[in-house]
């Protein structure tokens, strides 16, 4: 049994003077992804029910093919910040945080290169 | 400030009913909805992913991934995921405004978040106008 | 993880219902949260009848009546019946308010569900342990906080830096806002919730301080401060009309001031 005043509990481990930085990263990518997303929505409207060299013409060119790069970065970094937000709101036990927290980076950055592999074998590989 | 409950052995305090209780705002409808939201772009992004790496790899493997993406189901899916894309950056932007500390009265912060729903309601259904007519 | 519903020894049972006041016309019904830590029960919901024609109209009013007339085990907090010690703070009708201050017609409807704060840790009925929501508003340093030495008078304050102030100091405690907030319900140990943050912006900004980079440094922590997702449950509710979620926003910026 842990008895402990509660001004002792509120202390706890003090601040960890973090967390501004993310605060900057995550509006940011919020701006960067306003336009960027819209892109995205009206290439994939204006794609729709396209065939094959259609796409990989259009997807290969570079002004379709740069702001799609910049999306898949951007938006890496956005969607696992947001996702260690939800983490941090929701998961407490350390071993599956920890385990979230991973599987998060991993995911995030995973998809983002995969992405990123298809864009440059589209626009300048074979 | 020590608790001297713990000396005392007293029973454990039950926790007062929090969600069972709270009464619906919109403004706390909206916060959920844009997590959700995120989540469900987040979950979805392989999605895109596998878009682009069918198109990287060939005529066969675009044409089975349009069969899919084009069934009935995969209809289904991507108009939840362009729901939910859309509500979220709409959403994004009323985070964008408040953090500027605009538009936080009673009045307007409801309006914000009403706006938010409806605003994601109409333009995932115009999306899907242009589809339509597009293809 | 976070635990959404409630746990066992909190559910609620069905609980009684006390007679209607006799020959009483106009009655409303009150079910109230009851909790005895002394009968090893859970919690229960009771149902009374309030006689209107005997009664003042606030739901203060109604919870006094029933003390005296009914059931006199009913344990409330109260004191200056006027909304401004903020002890009666409890939720009614789903959001919490001061009952001293919402009118019986105003919750709208013959029957008016009266919880305590929601995700507290309850004494005995409608008391909830405020200890920790004290410590938070304590870790916030609610005082001047001066390097140069005390003035032979007192420290004063232009007319204009005295209104910054407005909209900050007339908060009374009541925690009616944090006890709102779904992130202090996940994270009510970690997080300092809007009140102790509105608090920590009052001080923040007054000309007389000098302590806003201590102050800045206290609150950087990813728990402290950026568990406020803006969901506005604080604004939506403060009975004073303040707007602590506007006031966090306003750390915020000034945490990025600071670093650019
Ligand atoms: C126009 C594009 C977008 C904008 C403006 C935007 C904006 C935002 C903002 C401002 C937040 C922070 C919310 C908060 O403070 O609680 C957020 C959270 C989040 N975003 Fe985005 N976003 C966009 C696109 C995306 C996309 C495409 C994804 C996923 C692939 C995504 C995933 C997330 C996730 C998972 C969160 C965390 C949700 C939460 O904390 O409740 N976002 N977004
Ligand atoms: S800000 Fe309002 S709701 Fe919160 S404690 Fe102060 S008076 Fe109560
Ligand atoms: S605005 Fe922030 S402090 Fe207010 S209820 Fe929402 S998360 Fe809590
Ligand atoms: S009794 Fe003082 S605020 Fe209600």
């Amino acid at each position: 049994m842990v008895v402990r005043s509660r001004f002792a509990q509120v202390r706890g481990h003090g601040s960890a003077r973090s967390g501004a930085a993310e605060h900057w990263r995550m509006k940011l990518t919020s701006y960067a992804l306003l336009p960027l997303t819209l892109f995205l929505i009206g290439l994939v409207v204006a794609l729709a029910g396209e065939e094959h060299p259609t796409i990989a013409a259009t997807l290969g060119q570079p002004y379709v093919a740069l702001p799609l790069f910049f999306f898949v970065f951007v938006n890496a970094v956005h969607m696992r910040l947001g996702m260690s937000e939800i983490i941090e709101d929701y998961v407490h036990s350390k071993l599956w945080k920890t385990a979230a927290v991973a599987g998060n980076i991993f995911f995030s950055y995973a998809t983002a290169a995969a992405a990123a592999f298809a864009l440059l074998k589209l626009s300048i590989g074979v | 400030m020590a608790d001297a409950r713990f000396a005392r052995r007293l029973p454990e305090r039950p926790l007062s009913p929090h969600l069972q209780i709270y009464r619906f705002t919109w403004t706390m409808a909206m916060s959920i909805a844009h997590r959700v939201s995120g989540a469900a772009a987040y979950f979805a992004a392989p999605l895109l992913v596998l878009w682009l790496l069918a198109a990287a790899q060939g005529p066969e493997a675009y044409a089975t991934l349009s069969g899919i993406y084009g069934s009935w189901f995969g209809i289904i899916v991507l108009i939840g995921v362009s729901w939910a894309v859309i509500h979220h950056s709409i959403g994004g932007v009323r985070h964008m405004v408040w953090d500027a500390t605009i538009g936080m009265d009673r009045r307007s912060r409801t309006l914000w978040a009403q706006g938010t729903l409806a605003g994601s309601v109409l333009l995932t259904a115009l999306v899907w106008l242009a589809v339509l007519i597009w293809s | 993880m976070a635990e959404f519903s409630l746990p066992k020894n909190s559910r609620i049972k069905q609980g009684r219902t006390w007679p209607k006041p006799e020959g009483a016309e106009r009655v409303t019904e009150f079910r109230v949260y009851r909790w005895n830590p002394d009968d090893g029960e859970n919690p229960s919901v009771d149902t009374y009848y309030v006689d209107r024609e005997h009664c003042g109209p606030m739901i203060l009013d109604g919870l006094i009546y029933i003390k005296n007339t009914i059931d006199s085990s009913l344990t409330f907090r109260r004191s200056c019946r006027e909304g401004i010690c903020g002890s009666c703070s409890m939720n009614i009708n789903g959001a919490n308010t001061l009952a001293c201050t919402m009118g019986m017609d105003e919750a709208g409807g013959d029957s008016i569900a009266v919880y305590p704060l929601p995700h507290m840790a309850v004494i005995k009925d409608l008391v909830p342990d405020l200890s920790t929501f004290y410590a938070q508003h304590a870790l916030i340093e609610p005082y001047l906080k001066t390097e140069t030495p005390p003035p032979e008078r007192e420290w004063t304050q232009s007319p204009e830096d005295r209104e910054k102030l407005d909209g900050l100091y007339e908060c009374i405690l009541c925690a009616c806002c944090t006890t709102s907030c779904p992130s202090y319900w996940w994270n009510g140990d970690k997080y300092l919730g809007p009140a102790a943050l509105l608090q920590a912006y009052r001080w923040m900004i007054d000309s007389r301080d000098e302590g806003m980079g201590e102050r800045l440094d206290t609150l950087e922590d990813p728990f402290r401060l950026y568990r406020c997702h803006t969901i506005m449950n604080c604004a939506n509710v403060c009975p004073k009309g303040l707007n602590p979620a506007k006031a966090i926003a306003k750390i915020k910026n000034l945490m990025l001031e600071r670093r650019m």
